[in-house]
């Protein structure tokens, strides 16, 4: 095994969405980015970034949302903190539309909810020392009243995520991208927070010290009770930190399910596709293997009806009718798949 | 199984260093940068001058003298007399201090009201952004000396009104040029990751935006000035800046005019504009030198 | 090529209300009654009135506003204040000695810019380089005014060559008109030859260095060759982004330029209207040099796009 889970708080097997369990639910999503067209009208096309998606994430639980670049992942993982507001649709939080949240009821519930970014180069602020960028939530909280208070807590908070408290006076600049990573969890930690969205946190780190941060960010969910997305492309990552997998591809949500059942029977054409893209020992596995053809389609212009269809080897003509919903096959899974009976 | 404790990792180099100054650090630059000392030494130079005009000055510049009228310069004047036998030197060093002023006081304001409308195109973007601009974009069409010349006419030919003119020149200048690197630094994650904290715009704008512009406003600014420095002194040689008797750099050339014969009218006060916004030109050039290679 | 000068046009649109809407609260803010401004100092009441009256000025500003707008777009920017002449004829008398002033002085700005900045791009780093570079340093540090001044001392009081102030119209007098040109362009086009050169040494600099000029000389083709063939599309980019970004300040170069050489185009008759009070001289002459920047910058968008494959058609 590559990656310590930590015991105890896995929910792995928990199948009713329980009302009172559910912290975070994602209700018909969608976000367009109009884009600016050399024609004389101002917007003339939109990239479906997000569309129609649908999911719920319950307490302590590792969420996890996969798929290939461009399918939307960064966009919904900052709709779900509202850094970015949807175009379309609900994001419940604790029971709380956040778009129906004032600026200032919407910042005092970022004490909540906290990101960690892909790359720890541009996440943190080249002009300002290491201390001042934690101790900047503490205040903007006003969870520390005095300077020694706040100083005290960002040594408490650099030691907790493996760092000298010296560190506290430095530059970003002076420290490695696994160091970087860890000051920027520092800070998603500083408030204490219930939710966390890890934006693909170790896929800009050297192989060597990604296990380092996964440990690290496993650890402090534990410990800390986090509730977490986990936004990765990478399946082996995924694996070993997710309770449940979302499978991306062009905006849309393709199978919600179980991480074990996923990895073991993936239902959806393109989860398949993707599990057999990864080299497996398992030679049961690999004589199956499947290479995805041709190129992923445009968010400008996806194609009608189900947006795989055009890489799918199994698409037939009525694949190119209607958007297949995100139907619930199982307890613990839903696919949006019309073609999914077959694949069994 | 290879479980590694996150605990275990520390910084190679034990001591810890003391916050780098960066105001520090692009002085010294600034010191080592051969042709942005010499400038920085003539605007020092120029601005102990006008401070101490009244102590260095050999003479009165008021004071009227018709027995030493259009005298070419020698030992006892320096730079020659005018028409009223005013001794140019004296003249010439009071008149710093209108044109030092005008431009000190112009440029920080228009610095200030730049910035933060800039500021707030940069960050909010959207229909904002998009009358501000607009706005921006309508007055940069103006001559910067037209529309100064129309201002003050409104408002009356005096040292603050050409102070509020070459501010208000010089505002959409520095909001577009601040209105752009914001556009490009809000795409920064840590701007993200300010906003993710739950920190007010006004606070995410002074403490992660702005930290990164004030370099290139501050070059920027030191540019402008130079230019500020010709529009006043071009209102005064049109007779729309400080009024007379106050001795002014354009005032002099202006009246200069008439007495093509004595040079020395006409020379010595165009030389302090030539020396005053060359020097600034060369220190601006060398702030960008010195701050491109210090942010790299 | 159409459909981007259609954008560019609608684009200016809200541009052009904003610069009218800055003109004309100049003129509202201006110091002075109108009235007394037409009819003198001593004019009776019941006068002054039916001007106020004329003029509409009884209205809410922003009616006057609208009504001077509608009006400015069909091509009526009113009457002189002094003299009664509609602002449309006597712009048309100034403006073509303003254009002949901004014309020849970028020809001239062009004719010694481009050679110098190729110059130097080829010796860069030479003494010639760095002559050329203390010269554009100067020259844009000296204020028009006093240039001008300098070269009235030089040319009219030191050799006589040249008559000091005045203007004869091409027309009447090529020669003469020239005569009085030459101290102008000299004086507005000092500052343009360095920003030309500028820019020509830092394009001519980067075609040098780029991999199909070492090839071209690797075939033996001699320095100076290869920058004025290879390098003339970039020195036509370089000086249509000198007149692009500097055509607004040309046009104060000019006001204060006409003002020394007292010649009768549109920069003086700013002045002279702002002197004067004419208020509504001043305003047509500010938004006929401010619509005169806008146009220049359609023209070098649209040059721009012709001359550089880089930019996307
Ligand atoms: N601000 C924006 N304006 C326009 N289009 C955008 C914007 N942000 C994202 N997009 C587009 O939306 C789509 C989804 O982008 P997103 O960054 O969410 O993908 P991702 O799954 O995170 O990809 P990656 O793995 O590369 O990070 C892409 O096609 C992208 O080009
Ligand atoms: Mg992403």
């Amino acid at each position: 095994m590559l990656y310590a889970v930590p015991a105890g708080l896995s929910l792995r097997g928990w199948n009713m969405p329980d009302q009172f369990n559910v912290l975070l639910e994602v209700r018909n999503v969608r976000k367009f980015f109009g884009v600016r067209g050399k024609s004389v009208l101002p917007t003339a096309k939109y990239v479906q970034a997000v569309n129609e998606v649908n999911f719920s994430v319950r307490r302590g639980e590792v969420f996890s949302v996969v798929g290939e670049s461009g399918s939307g992942k960064t966009t919904l993982g900052q709709m779900l903190i509202r850094l970015l507001d949807p175009s379309d649709g609900e994001i419940m939080f604790d029971g709380v539309d956040l778009m129906t949240l004032d600026d200032q009821q919407m910042r005092r519930a970022r004490k909540r909810m906290q990101i960690i970014f892909q790359d720890p180069y541009s996440s943190l602020n080249p002009y300002m020392t290491v201390g001042d960028a934690i101790g900047e939530v503490l205040e903007v909280h006003g969870i520390t009243k005095t300077t020694a208070e706040r100083d005290q807590r960002v040594d408490d908070l650099l030691e907790t995520v493996g760092l000298r408290s010296a560190t506290s006076v430095r530059y970003p600049h002076e420290f490695s991208g696994g160091q970087r990573q860890r000051i920027a969890i520092a800070r998603a930690i500083a408030a204490n927070p219930e939710f966390l969205v890890a934006d693909e946190p170790v896929s800009a780190l050297d192989v060597s010290v990604q296990a380092q941060i996964l440990n690290l960010i496993s650890d402090l969910r534990a410990s800390m009770g986090l509730t977490m997305v986990f936004i990765s492309h990478d399946l082996a990552v995924v694996r070993h930190i997710a309770d449940r997998v979302a499978v991306m591809y062009l905006g849309r949500i393709m199978e919600i399910a179980d991480v074990d059942e996923f990895f073991d029977r993936p239902l959806h054409p393109y989860s398949q596709a993707l599990l057999s893209a990864v080299p497996t020992p398992d030679i049961r596995r690999s004589k199956q293997r499947q290479v995805l053809s041709g190129e992923i389609a445009s968010p400008m212009s996806p194609p009608s009806g189900c947006v795989f269809r055009t890489r799918c080897p199994h698409a037939i003509e009525a694949c190119a009718g209607v958007v297949p919903p995100l139907e619930l096959k199982s307890a613990t899974r839903s696919s949006a798949c019309i073609r999914d009976d077959l694949l069994k | 199984m290879s479980v590694i404790s996150s605990k275990a990792v520390t910084l190679g180099k034990a001591e810890p260093k003391r916050r780098q100054n960066r105001l520090l650090m692009t002085l010294r630059g600034v010191f080592s940068h051969r042709l942005g000392m010499i400038g920085g030494t003539v605007i020092v130079f120029l601005v102990i001058c006008a401070l101490l005009a009244s102590v260095i000055a050999p003479y009165s510049p008021f004071t009227i003298n018709y027995t030493a009228i259009l005298k070419p310069p020698s030992l006892e004047y320096w730079f020659g007399t005018d028409e009223l036998g005013r001794d140019i030197l004296s003249r010439i060093l009071y008149g710093s201090q209108a044109s030092l002023q005008v431009m000190a006081m112009s440029i920080a304001g228009a610095l200030v009201i730049g910035s933060a409308v800039g500021l707030v195109a940069g960050y909010l973007g959207g229909w904002v952004d998009e009358v501000i601009m607009r706005v921006v974009d309508g007055l940069l069409s103006f001559p910067a000396i037209v529309l100064a010349l129309a201002i003050v006419a409104a408002l009356g030919p005096s040292l603050t009104n050409a102070i509020i003119a070459i501010a208000v020149v010089n505002v959409p200048d520095f909001a577009r040029l601040v209105r752009g690197q914001v556009v490009a630094i809000r795409r920064y994650e840590y701007v993200q990751a300010a906003k993710a904290i739950g920190m007010s715009p006004a606070r995410l704008m002074w403490r992660h935006v702005w930290p990164s512009v004030r370099g290139s406003v501050i070059i920027y600014s030191t540019l402008k000035a130079a230019q500020a420095i010709i529009t006043e002194s071009a209102l005064s040689f049109l007779g729309l800046g400080v009024q007379p008797p106050w001795p002014t750099w354009g005032s002099m050339l202006s009246t200069a005019m008439r007495y093509g014969d004595s040079w020395w009218m006409s020379v010595f006060p165009g030389l302090a504009i030539f020396l005053t916004v060359l020097a600034l030109n060369l220190l601006g050039d060398a702030l960008r030198d010195v701050l491109d290679a210090t942010t790299n | 090529m159409l459909k981007m000068l259609i954008l560019r046009i609608i684009q200016s649109i809200p541009v052009l209300v904003i610069v009218g809407a800055v003109v004309f609260s100049i003129a509202v803010a201006l110091p002075g009654d109108p009235s007394l401004i037409i009819l003198g100092e001593n004019a009776p009441e019941v006068e002054r009135q039916r001007i106020r009256l004329e003029l509409g000025l009884d209205r809410p500003v922003l009616v006057q506003f609208g009504d001077w707008m509608f009006k400015a777009v069909q091509g009526d920017i009113g009457k002189s204040y002094k003299t009664g002449e509609p602002v449309v004829s006597v712009l048309a008398a100034r403006i073509p000695v303003t254009l002949q002033l901004a014309f020849l002085s970028m020809l001239f700005a062009v004719v010694v810019g481009v050679p110098l900045g190729m110059i130097a791009a080829i010796k860069r780093n030479s003494w010639v380089d760095a002559v050329v570079s203390v010269l554009s340093v100067s020259a844009l540090a000296m204020p028009f005014f006093w240039v001008g001044i300098l070269l009235i001392m030089l040319f009219t009081l030191k050799l006589r060559l040249l008559p000091p102030f005045g203007y004869v119209p091409f027309s009447e007098d090529p020669v003469q008109n020239l005569r009085f040109m030459i101290m102008p362009v000299l004086t507005l086009g000092s500052a343009y030859v360095a920003l030309v050169a500028r820019q020509t040494r830092a394009a001519m600099v980067q075609v040098l260095s780029s991999d199909y000029i070492r090839t071209a000389r690797a075939k033996g083709a001699s320095e100076l060759r290869v920058v004025t063939v290879h390098g003339f599309r970039n020195a036509l980019v370089a000086i249509v982004t000198v007149i692009g970004l500097q055509f607004a300040g040309m046009m104060g170069g000019a006001v204060v330029t006409e003002t020394v050489f007292q010649l009768p185009g549109l920069g003086r008759m700013i002045t002279n209207a702002i002197f004067d009070r004419d208020y509504g001289l001043m305003q047509g002459g500010v938004l006929v040099v401010v619509l005169g920047v806008i146009i220049v910058n359609l023209l070098t968008d649209m040059a721009y796009w012709l001359l550089d494959p880089r930019i996307q058609r």
